[in-house]
């Protein structure tokens, strides 16, 4: 693949990773460089951790040989696609994942996050369960927005704000989603690491109605470690930061309603976000 | 009962309070012991025997009560592959479980309970994946679609 003729690139570092980036065609660069994740920092490294290798095509429409826009990881082709945008977003998605899982200084939980009265509000859940859903709603009654994705944790239980644009799947059959903003929903992004303070293991479900129950700190352990990317790869430093984190915050389960079952539960048992 | 439990290698342990938390690192189970199942796994290390792991109960225990509770939680910690089977030489463990549980409530101890979950790969602990990029079954895509190992 190193002869294939790269004509740019450039590495970046992001929580104790480094990253390398190369492209075919250097006017595409700053488009790489803004689809990168938060927390990414450009470094001098020559040596990386991991390496991304992106190749544009230049073929016009109406071209009668259209090529590929390709997207490698180290040696592994992570997607092949006439779309531009399709490459940038599998590229976008397998860095995240890979600093997700591969992060020397924090912990990636798979987790809504929102900060209230100062103290962090985690949503641990798979995909599909109501989460970014769940985020927004509370951005929009005034909670800082923290992550619809990844709950980042450090090891004092510190809760980063990893702030992406918030992905609110359409009420269609497509299924497609829709990317808003913290400001777009009247809220903001949390200008600092918050430490936790509430954990909520929920779902999504038609006709339930939100009436959590506290669990012991074991189970809260064990939830949360079942949405830990980094649950195989490093073990026992993921244990030690959900330990940290389970045993300062209060961990409730239940399943819910709409959404807004849990902000006004929030508010009437926390206060309003901000106050 | 002629029985030295030993727990399996190979466990990452998280002890919280009077709970415990284990992580096998071959099966990828994480576990999580109540009070009771994590006082008798701590104690299972093959050199303390049945009697004695019967002695850790709370006294207000009668004697068969206690051998009933330690008897049925080595059976549900085995269940769980927490305790090296070889070391079970006592066929009668396997016995009579679903009834003993029933008979243990109203001894004024917490049932022994061990939750399990299955610790996710990095994939299947993040959303799904975008149009383009490359999958291996419709579960992994956003679209739910996955045509010729590629999300459409």
């Amino acid at each position: 693949m190193d002869r294939l003729g790269w004509a740019a690139g450039f590495a970046y570092r992001s929580m104790g990773l480094s990253i390398g980036v190369r492209v075919n065609h250097p006017e595409f660069l700053p488009l790489v460089g803004a689809c990168l994740p938060p927390e990414c920092h450009p470094s001098d490294d020559s040596e990386v951790d991991m390496l991304y290798s992106l190749s544009f095509s230049t073929s016009q429409p109406h071209d009668r040989v259209r090529l590929f826009n390709i997207a490698y990881a180290d040696g592994g082709r992570i997607a092949r696609t006439h779309v531009q945008a399709e490459m940038l977003a599998a590229f976008t998605e397998h860095v995240q994942l890979n600093i997700a899982a591969m992060a020397k200084t924090r912990t990636f939980i798979h987790a809504g996050a929102v900060g209230w009265q100062g103290q962090a509000v985690i949503i641990p859940a798979s995909t599909m369960q109501g989460k970014s859903t769940l985020v927004a709603a509370l951005v929009k009654a005034g909670a800082e927005y923290l992550s619809d994705e990844f709950a980042v944790l450090d090891d004092a239980g510190l809760v980063h704000p990893y702030p992406r644009p918030i992905s609110l799947r359409c009420h269609d059959l497509t299924g497609s989603k829709t990317l808003v903003t913290a400001a777009e929903l009247g809220g903001r992004i949390a200008p600092k690491p918050l430490p936790l303070g509430l954990v909520l293991l929920t779902q999504f479900s038609d006709e339930a109605h939100w009436r959590p129950r506290k669990v012991t700190p074991a189970r809260a352990v064990l939830d949360m470690f079942a949405n830990t990317v980094s649950a195989r790869i490093s073990p026992e430093r993921a244990l030690q930061t959900i330990r940290v984190a389970a045993e300062q915050a209060d961990t409730l389960r239940g399943s819910r309603g709409e959404a807004e079952q849990v902000v006004d539960w929030l508010k009437r048992h926390y206060g309003n976000p901000a106050s | 009962m002629n029985t030295y439990p030993k727990a399996t290698g190979n466990l990452v342990r998280l002890d919280l309070a009077d709970e415990t938390v284990l992580y096998n690192k071959e099966t990828h189970q994480t576990h999580s012991l109540n009070a009771t199942a994590a006082l008798i796994w701590k104690h299972c290390d093959g050199q303390t025997g049945f009697d004695k792991l019967v002695d850790l109960l709370p006294s207000k225990l009668t004697g068969t009560q206690s051998r009933d509770v330690v008897e049925y939680t080595l059976h549900h910690l085995a269940n769980k592959g927490l305790l090296d089977q070889a070391s079970l030489v006592d066929a009668t463990m396997t016995r009579r479980n679903a009834i003993k549980r029933a008979a243990l409530v109203g001894f004024g101890i917490a049932l022994p309970v061990v939750v399990s979950a299955l610790a996710p790969t990095p994939a299947q602990a993040a959303s799904l994946l975008a149009t383009g990029a490359n999958c291996t079954s419709g579960s992994e895509c956003n679209s739910g679609i996955c045509e010729s190992l590629k999300c459409t």
